[in-house]
């Protein structure tokens, strides 16, 4: 059986003694110019919406706030949080995607190959459709099992036998177990109405009407998880050796296989269930760090969360501005930002050959 | 995987096995049309197939019961060989047109048709064009100089992703009476099925199906690597196509009369490998069997069997997703 | 031509025999391919025929008054108040769990069967287990002769074939489709002058008259009709809606959003919360919208003049075309109109 994926190709340039200062002091001003991109698109995300307000109205609403002014509170207390919590979930999306293809040593794998945004999706539906909760900030509660038990599961069978979790039977293991539970929670969709609206927008995968609670309430899961994440660059980076060369090193490649899942799994877990499924993020932000740093993931690792934070943002905005006086959900953006990006990564000789 | 020599020969057993398996089908078929609210006795419900009887009769057995059973029988045969066709091509068992993007691109048509229109009246064509036009899309992007297997997954994964985001949209951007039985749709029923249908993918399976029969022993000597088939003499590219554009054609009148009905081409490949062995002629007629079968019973289960009626491709995700998961856990422990 | 459509006439003609269904225009076989064309002939009722032109224009005439009714929830709830009790029910407003929500008014659902529910509105073989005399829903489109509520359109001719199918309007006026209501359930053998029915349709005009009043007394009020969820509003379109219309009709001034006629709703996003001021703000009671608190608490809905001001006030999406179902909705809104003050 071939694969669908093949492995990335490995760490090619060792660093050269020399010019290690001066690439390290470029990539560090890098990291502050990537820091600066973000609040440039954080800004544009104030200014930016359905609504259509003046710059003026936009700075006093960050500066000299005045909450009888209508744009103003637009701005604070819609915008606000909208941003901040695009940041997160970007940023999370971002590292975990990274996280992911170093592990599995797959150019193409994303969060949802753990199933974790099929589980987290029946947890909520499962939720508003027995308990009859409602609003985004009970979903938190319902996506976070449901995201966590697929990827257990998933681990579960791709695990199971000698060799371990290989990246193929990974990916298999996801595929499945994300149809399976979307069937299920088809099956229940079909079986009330109201799950059935409320639901059709939180799986779209959106940002809007999100209050700040629902951020507040995952970030001591999600802040940790992907500090932690930020210190694995060294053991992605033995493992893109390759398993062998990596054991030959003298690392447990099982358990940094377990402890990167679990981060994984808690980031897009809690990111799902304050935002909803939202795809490619965490599949294009690593190419786009790997285009621009290379392949030391001591780098790649950050430059994906800033990335992953930036590309939520600037398409959350877009979106609102595309469909005034509506608003077109980030999830559909990022799909249509995403997938020519993932085409012309698949037509890439060293990815699909 | 088997060696090819044991495939090789032209298996009485398979042949057997056909004979069995039409025999299971024809029998179910009977059943099947004797189920249902209006109580009928087997003898009642032949004499209706024979065109005798009571109008009402006639009306549930001729115009209901028969074609419905007749859709699920043709779109399960038609699923199954398209899956085994993808499988072939792809030289990958986890492929299948839901897969590669051909039931997103459908489902993108058919939503939009429906939320727009509010009627099915047109749909089965709309949603033919809009499979061939993304399995053209996929196949066109996927060209650089010949099209890789891996190649047309990855890009179809990434058509299918796009046209999925419009699906989605189409479902926010109205409201929930528009929607529904959109959404209804999308999770593959054959609700309201007629003889049109039946008639619609006769006509496809009886036009591809030996086509596809006789590309079995190239499809085989591919399974080989693209060096080894040229070298066999098999023009490459070309049979490739003509065997994407036949698994396109079944995969997209299944889903231009019932929508995406999952698992079924996945599986039901999988189920003919393990009791008929590796691909061949007579094993894609044996899968197109199973795979008329394994949906024909699924609709019954859904149908009649469960305490609400549901959508017959969420019993066949239901059913079909646990066992491909066992499937995988036990070649992982023989690995 | 289609097995099913042979098959369709075939029954057809055969139950035009069955019932002696009396039809002055039988010659030529096209009519016979279409049951449309075949029930929309316009005898000249004999004597014990029973006939019925609907909302649409069709005109269904039958043997002798139907007795085994199927009705689609929407229409069954108004019918139920004016004392007519189906057979079976079916329709999109019948929900997986076997209720009908708001839209199902004072139905009993003790013994009635269900033939179809949101997800397949209508099942025809447990249609014709029913062996219904007539189909009756209701029709938010009279143009389109294939559009009817709960039957999907390819299925219309099917279910034709069983028994005749009717509508009454769900757009237009709602009081012109009360008394459509009311007509239709006498002609069907119910009995409009019980004392109950007296006095609910008493209490019925005593509603439009105090509505009226209450409509001109407060005429600078303006009213806004809303949807709302957590991601998004939709905001309903006055001239589509049988209540909304008629509320207009009676003097509410009700604010009419940018939206094509026949699409209902116009939708915005929460940021789009000022687009449209109004001094009264109606807020669907299906479950999915926000309530009324979560409205107030929004930033954005709580600068709304008529949120801020406290004046919001339910509206049933599924509004039910009886004496009954209108009275309370017509009350509803005057007593909303009689206490909210002018804010915008």
């Amino acid at each position: 059986m071939s694969s669908v994926i093949a492995p990335l190709p490995e760490n090619a340039e060792a660093p050269v003694a020399p010019a290690r200062w001066t690439r390290s002091a470029l990539l560090l001003i890098g990291l502050g110019i990537m820091v600066g991109v973000m609040i440039v698109a954080s800004l544009l995300s104030l200014r930016f919406g359905s609504l259509e307000i003046s710059s003026q109205q936009a700075r006093d609403a960050v500066f000299s706030y005045d909450d009888a002014v209508y744009e103003q509170v637009i701005v604070r207390e819609l915008r606000v949080p909208r941003t901040l919590i695009a940041l997160a979930v970007g940023g999370s999306l971002g590292i975990a995607g990274t996280v992911m293809q170093g592990v599995t040593r797959n150019p193409l794998a994303g969060p949802s190959i753990l199933g974790v945004s099929a589980g987290a999706s029946f947890g909520v539906t499962l939720a508003i459709y027995v308990l009859g909760v409602s609003t985004p900030s009970q979903f938190v509660w319902f996506a976070f099992p449901g995201a966590a038990l697929a990827a257990i599961v998933v681990f579960g069978v791709a695990s199971s036998g000698r060799g371990g979790a290989t990246p193929v039977r990974l990916a298999l293991a996801g595929v499945v177990v994300s149809a399976l539970l979307a069937s299920w929670t088809s099956a229940l969709l079909l079986l009330s109405e109201e799950t059935m609206d409320l639901v059709r927008f939180w799986s779209v995968g959106s940002v809007a009407g999100r209050p700040l609670d629902v951020l507040w309430g995952v970030l001591p899961l999600m802040l940790p998880a992907a500090i932690a994440c930020l210190f694995l660059g060294q053991q992605l980076n033995v493992l893109s050796m390759g398993e062998e060369s990596a054991r030959g090193l003298g690392m447990n490649t099982t358990r940094v296989r377990l402890v990167a899942s679990a981060l994984v799994v808690v980031l897009t877990g809690s990111a799902v269930s304050v935002a909803g499924p939202i795809g490619f993020v965490g599949l294009a932000t690593p190419h786009i760090a790997r285009s621009l740093v290379g392949s030391d993931y001591r780098w790649v690792l950050p430059y994906s969360f800033l990335l992953g934070s930036i590309l939520l943002v600037l398409a959350d905005t877009a979106g609102r501005v595309a469909a005034r006086p509506s608003e077109i959900q980030v999830g559909v953006v990022m799909a249509f930002i995403g997938a020519p990006f993932l085409i012309a990564l698949a037509r890439r000789r060293s990815v699909a050959n | 995987m088997r060696t090819s020599h044991v495939s090789q020969r032209f298996d009485l057993r398979v042949i057997g096995l056909i004979i069995v398996a039409a025999a299971v089908l024809v029998g179910l078929m009977l059943w099947s049309v004797t189920l249902g609210s209006v109580q009928l006795s087997l003898r009642e419900v032949y004499e209706a197939s024979l065109g005798r009887g009571d109008d009402r009769t006639l009306l549930v057995v001729q115009s209901l019961r028969w074609p419905r059973t007749l859709t699920a029988v043709t779109l399960g045969i038609a699923l199954a060989c398209s899956g085994t066709l993808f499988q072939g091509i792809a030289r990958n068992p986890l492929v299948s047109p839901d897969i590669i993007g051909i039931n997103a691109g459908a489902t993108m048509v058919a939503v939009t048709w429906l939320v727009l229109f509010s009627t099915t009246d047109g749909l089965p064509i709309a949603t033919f064009v809009g499979a061939l036009l993304s399995a053209a899309l996929i196949y066109g992007l996927s060209w650089r100089g010949g099209v890789s297997p891996n190649r047309l997954i990855l890009v179809g994964i990434g058509v299918s992703a796009m046209t999925a985001a419009v699906t989605a949209y189409m479902m926010v951007v109205f409201p929930i009476e528009r929607t529904r039985p959109a959404i209804v749709w999308t999770m593959g029923s054959i609700y309201g099925s007629n003889w049109h249908d039946v008639r619609l993918a006769t006509i496809f399976i009886l036009v591809v199906l030996p086509v596809a029969v006789m590309l079995m022993h190239p499809l085989r000597s591919m399974l080989l690597g693209d060096l080894v088939t040229r070298s066999l003499g098999v023009p490459l590219e070309r049979t490739r196509l003509t065997i994407i554009l036949l698994g396109c054609a079944l995969a997209s009148i299944a889903v231009a009369i019932a929508g995406p009905i999952g698992f079924i081409a996945l599986m039901v490949p999988h189920m003919a490998r393990m009791i008929a062995g590796p691909a061949s002629g007579s094993v894609l007629i044996f899968t197109g069997l199973l795979g008329g079968i394994v949906l024909l019973l699924s609709d019954v289960l859904s149908q009649h069997f469960l305490p609400v009626t549901l959508p017959v491709g969420v019993v066949t995700s239901a059913v079909g997703a646990p066992y491909f998961l066992y499937l995988l856990y036990r070649s992982n422990r023989q690995a | 031509m289609h097995e099913e459509d042979f098959t369709v006439t075939h029954f057809l003609t055969h139950k035009i025999d069955r019932r002696q269904m009396i039809i002055s225009a039988m010659a030529g076989a096209a009519l016979l391919r279409s049951p449309r064309t075949l029930v929309a002939q316009d005898a000249s009722p004999a004597a014990g025929e029973w006939t019925f032109t609907d909302d649409k224009g069709v005109t269904v005439t039958l043997p002798s008054q139907p007795e085994r009714l199927v009705i689609d929830v929407n229409a069954a709830a108004p019918l139920w108040d004016f004392g007519i009790r189906p057979q079976a029910l079916f329709g999109w407003n019948v929900l997986a769990d076997g209720s009908f929500g708001d839209a199902g008014g004072n139905i009993d659902p003790e013994g009635i069967a269900i033939v179809g529910d949101v997800n397949e509105r209508i099942r025809i073989e447990d249609l014709i287990a029913q062996e219904p005399d007539l189909i009756i829903t209701v029709a938010w489109d009279l143009e389109d002769p294939k559009a009817y509520w709960s039957i999907d359109a390819e299925l219309v001719d099917q279910v034709n074939a069983v028994a005749p199918v009717i509508a009454i309007s769900t757009t237009g006026m709602a009081d012109a489709n009360t008394q459509r209501f009311a007509e239709l359930a006498a002609l069907l053998g119910a009995d409009l002058e019980t004392p109950e029915l007296k006095s609910a349709e008493a209490d019925y005009e005593a509603a439009i008259q105090r509505f009226k009043d209450a409509a001109a007394a407060n005429s600078d009020l303006t009213a806004l009709f809303l949807a709302p969820t957590p991601e998004t509003v939709w905001v309903a379109y006055g001239p589509d809606w049988a209540d909304l219309n008629m509320y207009g009709e009676f003097g509410l001034t009700i604010v009419e959003p940018d939206a094509e006629p026949g699409s209902f709703w116009e939708q915005i996003s929460h940021e789009q919360a000022l687009k449209y001021p109004a001094d009264m703000v109606f807020i669907s009671t299906r479950a999915e919208s926000l309530s009324a608190e979560d409205m107030a608490k929004s930033p954005t809905w709580s600068k709304h003049p008529a949120v801020a001001a406290g004046q919001m006030y339910p509206w049933n999406q599924d509004f039910i075309q009886s004496y009954q179902g209108m009275a309370d909705a017509l009350n509803g809104i005057a007593d909303a109109t009689e206490a909210a003050e002018k804010v915008s």
